[in-house]
């Protein structure tokens, strides 16, 4: 700043000179880094800091590093939400509490770069459930007050395959399962045959003027678990019910997290974290076998029996019939009680293994991302307040995990494959 | 609550009504009582008679403006005074005098040509002596109004010009307008008006809605805050002096300008013989903010932007306020200099165009408030003994607020729309919320002789927050909002002055900040329900500076430092029990705050005049109350986790040539960076961000400006001057600078645009006719990431003034 004080023009000299200072200093990170791979495949990183988002490729999960310093391709937004259909994009999601926020999707162009697939979109009314289904990415939202007066969930399908053309649908969800309560909706799991299913969760009508997120009110039946198969334009085509476990759905506040998904022979497998406090059901597991229209009766999986009492809270497929649990800290829990200790499950042999061995320990974890499936393991982002984020690789045969690719940025929020 | 808005809508109109009718009657129940006179002539030193300067009792409210002879005339009571005469563009002078009784007085003074655009020297009625805050060590820039009020501004435009200060709007009239201090945002700085914290105003009572012409003066504090503002401002204060004229005056303007805009504005004010006074300011802005913006358009069937962007018209952006502010009362009884009761009425309706990115737009969202808000002032010098001063004040705000989301349409840009099968085009609301505010001080002064002197200063200031109709809250997020949440908060001051001697004086000063915030906290240990009670929290802390300044030739040089506060707010002690937890073990943020700086002033010639200011500053802030996702706690909170450090200088430099050409500008350049290392409160892993240039922050800015005075023009005393503004603002990141690839940086681009005004005044002042025309280039201006500002535009403004002086 020497100049001002030899300054002795007019000021609009003063201005000029240091215009043509900052036109000088103008930072200039390194250049792009995205792109020369050729080899018709790279993992896709979708890094977070601030609140933005860096997307970045990488040719490995499994070791290496990375970073968002001068690299990745910057996004000013946060995702709440990436959900991978197939291996063309993912598509990012803005959990729009309170303005609509704008969704995208990106993937690899011919080249192998970074680049948009379809448009952007408008999400307008909020989310608190997804997932893939068909050529879609569905969100719904339940406990809407519909146009005509009734209760509602409002489905927004993203259609991946026409430039993310949107189109919402609803349905009225009282009296859902016909003992004339609501239902609010919890996962999405494609059948494969133009049907989906949901997990419902089935409570009295929510009085509006109880805060604390969702749109459940007071649940009446917790010893109870239905699951619905809804068509792409939201007939109801079956309904699921069952007495030996609580309903299929993982709650934090006005999230509902799916616990249900199905295995590589395209068995469902409903789970129950058991959250609800009034259930006398410990959190546990049925099968829907593949076509079935009723849950298989000569199977339940009493996980928490396995896990020492403890309840979890989110459930993803790894491969074969063996699912990740991300399992709650404390056996007594609260509606804020973290849950950052993760447990390998095999199906058909109901056997449970804490992943303990190379994963950081409950206490350490600051944030994880959504974990991602391939190969037969499952890559988990991971951070804690020592290191920077790591992809841990877990392998669920062992229910080992090793550090992989380290990212430097303040979060990892999603990984994916995409080929070009 | 209905009956409320009735009431004070049916009030407005009235009072509008009653303004008028107010000033025929003023100025015909006029009448000439005169007691004791202080009469005479100021001129330039040629001997030219100098019209509108101002001459004034220091620790008065009286005062006088001179006519086109130069001549004055004020009433003036017995005893010792020292009578001041200040003018734009020349040297303040005072004299002494010794007023027996049953007689008149002759004083008259020669001004020399110098800067007045200085708090040093616009100081103008009643509030200390103008010497007092020539002297003033603090860091402090002053705007005057009264230059300005033949242009269309509000508050927020004209502070804009001060340097150090950038104004960010999220778009035309009406919109969301914040405040950067030297780097500092938000709850780092406070609003006052008149020494009384705005915070509780309301949306329908704020600097993006008050006109230029209420106010006197706008003083900016940087950085270390004098204790009459009890307040935990971190980065500054903002105080906005109104017009406390003991005059008769009235001031009539209308404006009409691009978009529809359309200003009125009335002043009138009236002080009796008897010492009865009264002042009333009424306002009305009004438009429909329809200007073109560049953006991406949403296909309604779609659901999908488009890739290219489109010149489209806002069309759900209008907006309107209608203010009132009344205040009478008595002026120099034995028993108080001032004593005055106020009211503020005011209401707004502001449409919303759209969501914090432009494209995301709305068709049929609206807000509304109104903001109710009486006060009390009282002033005494030598209160039962000499040089022993009181001030009071109290003040109660309520305002009310009520956003409207109900339309079950999705728009898009073009104003095309889909029917949704759902309530809202945001999410539906139909919500109503009170706020209550109160705030009161009380300051005392004695000097116990020319060297030393102390003074107190206690200010409390509450607000309670609650819904007014808890059935039309249908988000489930806001229910958390039915429940009161409560915040009270006293500032104690003390300061010690040191006047060594006529060059060097001292200031020492503590702060004492206590608050008790009461809020809802989730007391429910069951998955999936909640349970919120009530918590009460208290919290205290102590602060302390010194600020120092020294004389020397045409020089002033400054240095202060303070060790500022800001307290947590409620949401940070208790979260907002949705989707944050509270930390009730929060600190205060605090900041080492240094300031040095030099000014000179200097008459080079006769005809020549030169100022030149510059502050260096650093600022040294911890434990910054950051918000924190931490998943092995569960939820976020808030945290004691940050380091920011900024380095920064602005620099003013203004030259003057006779009363005919000014030409000045400033600039500011800041070097604030995120200091912390480390990424998490509990570890050591290290940020990626570390040393960047805090995001989002202007860092490069200033203006710069012309003006030209024709005197005499198409007649004797008519003045007609052109005006040009140049405005500068640098290229900043929204996000981390070093993150992410550089080609795809979100930026707010470099901004330049320029403003032009011509205004002819006749009448010596009476009328006035102005044309303005800003960004005359039509640049695309964004202060906010994506959400751009009115490009051209142009506006005529007619005015009429007339003052009598009281004598």
């Amino acid at each position: 700043m020497k100049h001002l004080k030899t300054m002795n023009g007019s000021a609009w000299a003063m201005g000029l000179a240091l215009l043509a200072v900052v036109g000088c200093s103008k930072n200039d990170g390194p250049g792009p880094d995205d792109g020369n791979g050729g080899s018709g495949e790279k993992y896709f990183i979708a890094a977070t800091a601030g609140s933005s988002t860096y997307l970045l490729t990488a040719d490995d999960l499994e070791s290496g590093t990375a970073t968002i310093v001068g690299q990745g391709v910057e996004i000013p937004r946060s995702y709440t939400m990436w959900v991978n259909n197939g291996t063309k994009a993912s598509v990012g999601l803005i959990y729009a509490q309170g303005d609509p926020g704008i969704g995208i999707s990106y993937g690899l162009d011919a080249s192998g770069n970074l680049a948009p697939v379809g448009n952007e979109f408008q999400i307008t009314s909020r989310f608190t459930t997804y997932g893939a289904f068909d050529k879609y990415v569905i969100t719904s939202v339940s406990g809407q007050t519909l146009t005509d007066g009734k209760t509602g969930s409002i489905f927004n399908f993203i259609d991946l395959e026409n430039h993310n053309t949107m189109t919402q649908k609803d349905i009225v969800t009282e009296n859902f399962t016909g003992n004339g309560q609501l239902a609010t909706f919890s996962g999405i799991v494609d059948l494969g045959n133009g049907e989906f299913l949901t997990g419902l969760v089935v409570s009295e009508p929510k009085d509006p003027s109880q805060g604390g997120g969702g749109s459940t009110g007071p649940v009446t039946h917790p010893d109870s678990v239905w699951v619905a198969a809804l068509d792409a334009n939201l007939n109801v085509k079956r309904i699921y019910r069952d007495d030996r476990i609580s309903y299929a759905s993982g709650r934090f506040r006005s999230q509902y997290y799916s616990q249900i998904d199905s295995d590589d022979q395209g068995n469902v497998y409903v789970f129950s974290g058991a959250f609800e406090s009034s259930t006398t059901k410990p959190a546990g597991a049925l099968r829907i076998n593949k076509g079935a229209t009723d849950f298989d009766q000569g199977y339940y999986f009493n996980i928490q029996e396995k896990s020492g009492g403890y309840r979890f809270r989110k459930v993803w497929h790894i491969t074969e019939d063996y699912f990740l649990l991300e399992v709650y800290n404390d056996l007594e829990y609260g509606s804020q009680t973290p849950a950052t200790q993760y447990a390998v499950v095999k199906m058909e042999d109901k056997t449970f293994n804490w992943v303990t061995s190379g994963f950081p320990g409950k206490d350490e974890i600051t944030a994880t991302g959504l974990p991602f499936a391939d190969n037969g393991k499952i890559y988990f982002p991971v951070t804690t307040a020592s290191a920077q984020p790591t992809v841990y690789v877990i392998d669920p045969k062992t229910a080992t995990a090793k550090a992989g690719l380290v990212v430097e940025a303040e979060g990892v929020a999603a990984l994916s494959r995409f080929e070009y | 609550m209905i009956a409320e808005k009735i009431y004070i809508n049916l009030f407005l109109q009235y009072a509008f009504i009653a303004t008028f009718v107010l000033c025929v009657t003023t100025f015909a129940a006029y009448a000439q009582q005169p007691v004791v006179h202080l009469r005479g002539v100021v001129t330039n030193d040629d001997g030219e008679p100098l019209q509108q300067a101002t001459v004034y009792i220091a620790g008065s409210s009286f005062s006088a403006t001179t006519d086109a002879n130069g001549a004055f005339q004020l009433r003036i009571s017995t005893g010792r005074h020292r009578v001041l005469c200040a003018l734009v563009g020349y040297q303040s002078q005072e004299a002494n005098l010794v007023v027996h009784d049953d007689r008149d007085y002759r004083l008259d003074f020669q001004l020399v040509r110098g800067d007045n655009y200085h708090l040093q020297e616009v100081e103008v009625v009643g509030k200390s002596a103008i010497t007092e805050v020539r002297e003033s060590p603090f860091n402090v820039v002053a705007l005057d109004a009264k230059s300005l009020y033949n242009s269309t501004l509000d508050l927020g435009h004209m502070l804009d010009r001060a340097s150090g200060v950038k104004i960010r709007e999220t778009g035309g009239m009406g919109s969301n307008m914040s405040i950067s201090l030297n780097g500092f945002t938000g709850r780092h700085i406070k609003l006052f008006m008149d020494g009384v914290p705005m915070e509780g105003f309301g949306s329908a009572f704020q600097l993006n809605n008050i006109p230029v012409n209420i106010a006197d003066r706008i003083e900016v504090y940087k950085g270390v805050v004098p204790i009459e503002f009890g307040a935990d401002a971190m980065g500054g204060v903002i105080n906005i002096v109104t017009n406390q004229s003991a005059n008769s005056y009235l001031d009539v303007s209308y404006s009409y300008g691009s978009f529809n805009t359309h200003k009125t504005n009335i002043s009138v004010g009236h002080t009796t013989k008897a010492g009865f006074t009264f002042q009333l300011n009424a306002f009305q802005n009004y438009s429909d903010n329809d200007y073109n913006v560049r953006t991406n358009v949403l296909d309604v069937q779609t659901g999908n932007f488009s890739w290219e962007e489109y010149w489209v018209r806002r069309f759900n952006d209008a907006y309107h306020n209608e203010t009132i502010m009344a205040k009478v009362g008595v002026v120099n009884k034995p028993w108080a200099d001032r004593l005055l009761l106020g009211i503020t009425l005011g209401q707004e309706k502001a449409e919303i165009q759209h969501a914090n990115l432009m494209k995301i737009v709305f068709g049929m969202r609206e807000r509304s408030g109104t903001t109710v808000l009486p006060s009390l002032s009282y002033e005494k010098k030598n209160l039962f003994v000499d040089n022993l001063h009181v001030r009071l004040t109290a003040n109660y705000n309520r305002n009310y607020n009520h956003n409207i989301d109900t339309a079950a349409r999705q728009y898009n840009w073009f104003g095309e729309y889909r029917p949704t099968r759902y309530l809202g085009e945001s999410s539906y609301t139909l919500g109503k919320f009170y706020n209550d505010n109160a705030s009161a001080t009380a300051n005392v002064n004695y000097r116990f002789n020319e060297k030393h002197s102390l003074a107190f200063n206690d200010v409390i200031t509450g607000y309670e927050r609650k819904n007014a109709d808890r059935v039309a809250v249908t988000d489930v997020y806001s229910a958390i909002d039915t429940m009161r949440r409560a915040n009270l908060k006293n500032v104690l001051g003390a300061s010690y002055r040191y006047q060594h001697n006529k060059n060097w004086n001292t200031n020492l000063f503590g702060k004492y900040y206590y608050q008790r915030v009461i809020g809802p906290v989730d007391t429910s240990n069951v998955a999936g329900s909640t349970a919120y009670t009530e918590r009460t929290e208290s919290f205290s802390t102590t602060g302390y500076g010194v600020a120092s300044t020294y004389f020397f030739h045409d020089f002033q040089f400054k240095a202060s430092i303070e060790k500022a506060f800001r307290l947590p707010a409620d949401n940070e002690l208790f979260g907002d029990e949705v989707l944050e937890t509270g930390n009730t073990s929060l600190r205060a943020e605090n900041s080492l705050n240094y300031n040095v700086g030099v000014t000179l002033n200097s008459t080079i010639q006769d005809d020549h005049t030169l100022y030149a200011d510059v502050n260096g500053y650093y600022r040294d802030i911890n434990d910054y109350i950051q918000r924190l996702v931490e998943q092995r706690y569960g939820t976020a909170g808030y945290s004691n986790h940050g380091k920011v450090r900024n380095i920064g200088v602005d620099a003013e430099l203004r030259y003057y040539y006779k009363n005919r050409l000014m030409v000045g500008g400033n600039v500011t350049y800041q070097d604030m960076r995120n200091k912390e290392r480390y990424a998490s409160s509990t570890g050591d892993r290290l940020s990626v961000t570390y040393n960047n240039r805090m995001r989002n922050v202007p860092y490069f800015f200033g203006n710069a400006d012309a003006a030209y005075y024709v005197h005499d023009l198409w007649g004797m005393g008519n003045v007609l001057s052109l005006g040009y503004t140049f405005n500068f603002v640098g290229e900043f990141f929204l996000d981390w600078e070093s993150l992410g690839n550089q080609n795809t940086k979100a930026t707010l681009p470099q901004q330049l645009y320029h403003d032009f005004n011509m205004s002819y005044m006749m009448g010596n002042g009476r009328y006035n006719v102005a044309f303005e025309a800003r960004n005359f280039t039509n640049s695309m201006l964004y202060d906010n990431f994506s959400l751009q500002k009115p490009g051209r535009s142009f506006s005529l403004k007619l005015r009429y003034f007339l003052i009598k002086r009281n004598g």
